[in-house]
């Protein structure tokens, strides 16, 4: 044990293998264990990322050093792969009306000019475009992490901004897990409920993706994807456009998981899209907000804003900050007012839109099995974390709304649980849990199944099949919608359609719903019951 | 059922040739996954700070007339002055903004300590950028009051700012705090005036061939009063005139 940032206790900072997962298993696995070297031990953990002290520094030449301290719990980095948190500042030249997207000086690991401070070994991992950079470990090990006077650098003249002006920084934090390049199996041989499970031509088998090549789908060939009862989806107009007679192309561009990615280990949560709308302009947040995502505590939505202007928006679990429409902006965000919790009725284009302003972009359904199962063999039926079993269902829970919501028991949060909504992000994952109890999925991504559904770019749609892996660039339309031309949706310049499907099961949807491979929902773009959906966002690594 | 290395639910962990298995532990703790943190100050990002300001709002119904601006003052940076000889000051209408400057204006009022620094004004980029020449170099606080210039072809709607770029390197190195707005009057138009007339050269008989149909929408109320006994209905039916037809006792 050590002690974490502002004193907490802060558990599994070793490299030791976990004797409580072993003996969470059967011995049958322990044996698959010895056989079939290498084992590995990775740490999938979640929450309480910080980000303090941000400054500007040595500014000249066109740049100028972001500074920054940064820490968060339980990170890992093992054989199979690591967690990381993606960094990415807004900046604003008119102190702090409207913000717009960084751009770094240099792409790579560890560019010139940057320094990881003081603290735990790191590596910036900086992409291509320049709008962010991966803060990883670079080298094996666990615990947490807590660096300070980190350092990256800001191109502001590649931005547009003049020398001659101050500014100031925001800079966003977000944890996310590693999913390394490899061969995974989507569909998973479920004999019973099949509700269009991917599956290897017509036979109900798994398909496995040993590349990112042009996929056959549909048509019923050895070695096309198929999908299994595809009519037994939720309505006609959700149906693949390809079953067993008919077939499509899907394009090699399109994201089909096998290369790596990086994806946020939660759901975006109600503070996370609070600080998205609070950098956006009034006209981008009209678009954005309505008075569905205004408090709702039936369906355990918390946000309300200010009627001053600029619009602040914030949460009130706690109900004691008035109107919805015109919040007490100094009784929002308290310690009981639920900021922690997945945030619902994100709207498939609200979505895309977060994805768009971090820089970052939609997973693909396809990618959404591989970040489950692994590279594991699948399991008809299973869940997130890889065996069908959904233990006893939470009854109740501690510290409601507050950063330590914590349910009694569970590891799934859908229909039954008490009480009823969206959960605080990763709240089942615990100092002791195993990927089991924590409800992970293979590479330590939370809450896949249940909460909130993920919202995926579906195969069976020609519109969405010339997806691509581009992330966003940081910029919205003026309208605040995202504007990336290859994402589903886009209409006319700005991405305002409904097309994005649904994966993985919701708090007010059934077990079914929640396995990794049920495609009930994933043709639908537009469910009708928007306390249901949440989002979460991808990057393709570098 | 799978292809020849089927599994079930409860056997699944060594099928498929994957044989890969997982010893990891799944930790977490509390809060989420997301974190922020933003400055609360502004820094200057390296270069002189020097600053433009009208002295009030200046505000106009569309039109195209020139309007006089409002007295513009520059004031360079007042520890390391950054507008140089040979190099202009520039003062733009935004990108995208539709107003030009007075290209005829060429004799602006200047004033202020640097007054005697700059040259001859000049209108680029179809009249969207002014330029003042400048002569020698400015000193730390240095003033510049620019008067006597005027706006013309002012048909957008909204409002803006004047964005100063005192080095010509094509970014906008401050803007104006006060605004330019144009007040949302609508003006547009051709040849011609608003009003047209045209007259039938021939009479046409106001009759209607076949059976009659009258369809009537309106309120019950209203119904009750135009059937009732003090109203009557007129018609014409090719040669057929009368009155009274169809109504409610």
């Amino acid at each position: 044990m050590s002690m974490g940032i502002g004193g907490r206790v802060v558990h599994g900072d070793s490299d030791t293998f976990n004797s409580h997962e072993v003996n969470m298993r059967s011995s049958r696995i322990l044996v698959v264990a010895v056989l079939t070297l290498p084992i590995f031990a990775g740490i999938a953990a979640a929450n309480n990322v910080v980000v303090a002290n941000p400054d500007l520094k040595s500014p000249g030449s066109g740049l100028a050093k972001v500074e920054f301290d940064l820490s968060w719990d339980n990170s890992w980095r093992d054989s199979t792969n690591y967690d990381a948190c993606w960094v990415f500042a807004k900046y604003s030249t008119d102190s702090g009306t409207n913000w717009n997207h960084a751009t770094l000086s240099a792409s790579g690991t560890n560019p010139a000019g940057f320094t990881v401070g003081t603290g735990t070994a790191l590596d910036f991992v900086v992409p291509g475009d320049k709008k962010g950079a991966f803060i990883q470990r670079s080298a094996s090990g666990t615990g947490t992490v807590a660096n300070t006077d980190m350092q990256f650098v800001w191109n502001f003249t590649a931005d547009g901004v003049s020398a001659s002006k101050k500014a100031r920084v925001k800079v966003f934090a977000i944890e996310m897990v590693y999913v390394p390049q490899g061969s995974f199996y989507v569909g998973d041989g479920s004999v019973s409920d099949v509700r269009g499970q991917f599956e290897n031509g017509t036979s109900g088998a798994a398909f496995q993706i040993t590349s990112e090549g042009e996929l056959t789908l549909g048509g019923g060939g050895a070695g096309s994807l198929g999908n299994n009862n595809s009519t037994s989806m939720v309505g006609v107009t959700s149906y693949d456009d390809f079953n067993d007679t008919t077939s499509k192309t899907l394009p090699a561009a399109f994201p089909k998981g096998y290369k790596a990615f990086y994806m946020m280990k939660t759901e975006v949560s109600h503070r996370q899209y609070c600080d998205f709308l609070n950098t956006l302009t009034p006209a981008q947040q009209a678009n954005m907000e309505d008075s569905s995502l205004n408090f709702n505590v039936n369906w355990r939505n918390f946000i309300k804003k200010t009627g001053s202007s600029p619009v602040f928006f914030g949460c009130d679990a706690n109900e004691n900050a008035g109107s919805a429409t015109n919040a007490n902006i100094s009784l929002l965000n308290q310690t009981n007012d639920g900021e922690w919790v997945a945030c619902n009725f994100i709207y498939p284009h609200r979505g895309e839109a977060f994805a768009d302003w971090a820089a970052l972009r939609p997973m693909t359904e396809l990618e959404f099995e591989k970040a489950c199962r692994g590279p594991l063999s699948p399991v008809a039926g299973e869940y997130a974390w890889g065996n069908t079993t959904l233990e006893t269902q939470t009854t109740s829970m501690t510290g409601k709304s507050s950063v330590s919501e914590t349910p009694n028991q569970g590891n799934c949060v859908i229909s039954g649980c008490s009480p009823g909504g969206a959960y605080r992000c990763g709240c089942f994952a615990d100092a002791s849990s195993s990927r089991q109890n924590a409800g992970a999925g293979y590479y330590g991504a939370l809450e896949l199944s249940g909460n909130l559904y993920e919202r995926t770019v579906r195969v069976g749609i020609a519109a969405s099949r010339s997806f691509t892996d581009a992330p966003g660039d940081g910029v919205l339309s003026s309208s605040g919608y995202a504007n990336e031309s290859s994402w589903p949706g886009f209409v006319g310049g700005e991405v305002t359609g409904w097309e994005l499907g649904h994966r993985g099961g919701t708090y007010n949807g059934d077990s079914l719903s929640a396995r990794v491979s049920d495609r009930f929902w994933a043709g639908c773009g537009n469910n009708g019951l928007h306390y249901t959906i949440g989002f979460r966002a991808v990057r393709s690594a570098p | 059922m799978r292809t020849g290395k089927t599994i079930t639910a409860t056997s699944a962990w060594w099928t498929l040739g994957v044989a890969t298995a997982c010893a990891a532990v799944y930790r977490g703790g509390l809060n989420d996954s997301h974190a922020v943190a933003v400055m609360t100050t502004d820094v200057g990002l390296g270069g002189s700070v020097v600053a433009i300001g009208s002295a009030a709002d200046k505000s106009m119904s569309r039109g195209y007339v020139p309007s006089a601006i409002q007295t513009i003052t520059i004031t360079d940076d007042p520890g390391a002055p950054g507008i140089k000889n040979g190099t202009p000051i520039v003062v733009r209408i935004p990108a995208g903004f539709a107003m030009t400057w007075n290209e005829t204006d060429m004799t602006a009022t200047l004033g202020g300590t640097a007054a005697g620094k700059v040259g001859a004004v000049s209108y680029t980029r179809a009249n969207h950028r002014l330029m003042i020449a400048v002569a020698s170099d400015f000193s730390a606080g240095d003033t510049l009051t620019i008067s006597d210039l005027s706006f013309k072809n002012y048909l957008d709607t909204g409002n803006t700012h004047l964005e100063l770029d005192f080095n010509n390197d094509g970014l906008a190195d401050a803007y104006d705090g006060k605004t330019v707005t144009i007040a949302t009057v609508f003006h547009c138009g051709g040849r011609n005036d608003c009003y047209a007339t045209m007259a039938m050269k021939q009479d046409r008989g106001l009759s209607i061939g076949g059976a009659v149909f009258m369809m009537v929408r309106c309120p019950p109320q209203d119904i009750e009063r135009a059937f009732s006994p003090v109203w009557r209905v007129s018609y014409i039916v090719d040669g057929y005139r009368g009155t009274g037809g169809s109504r409610r006792q």
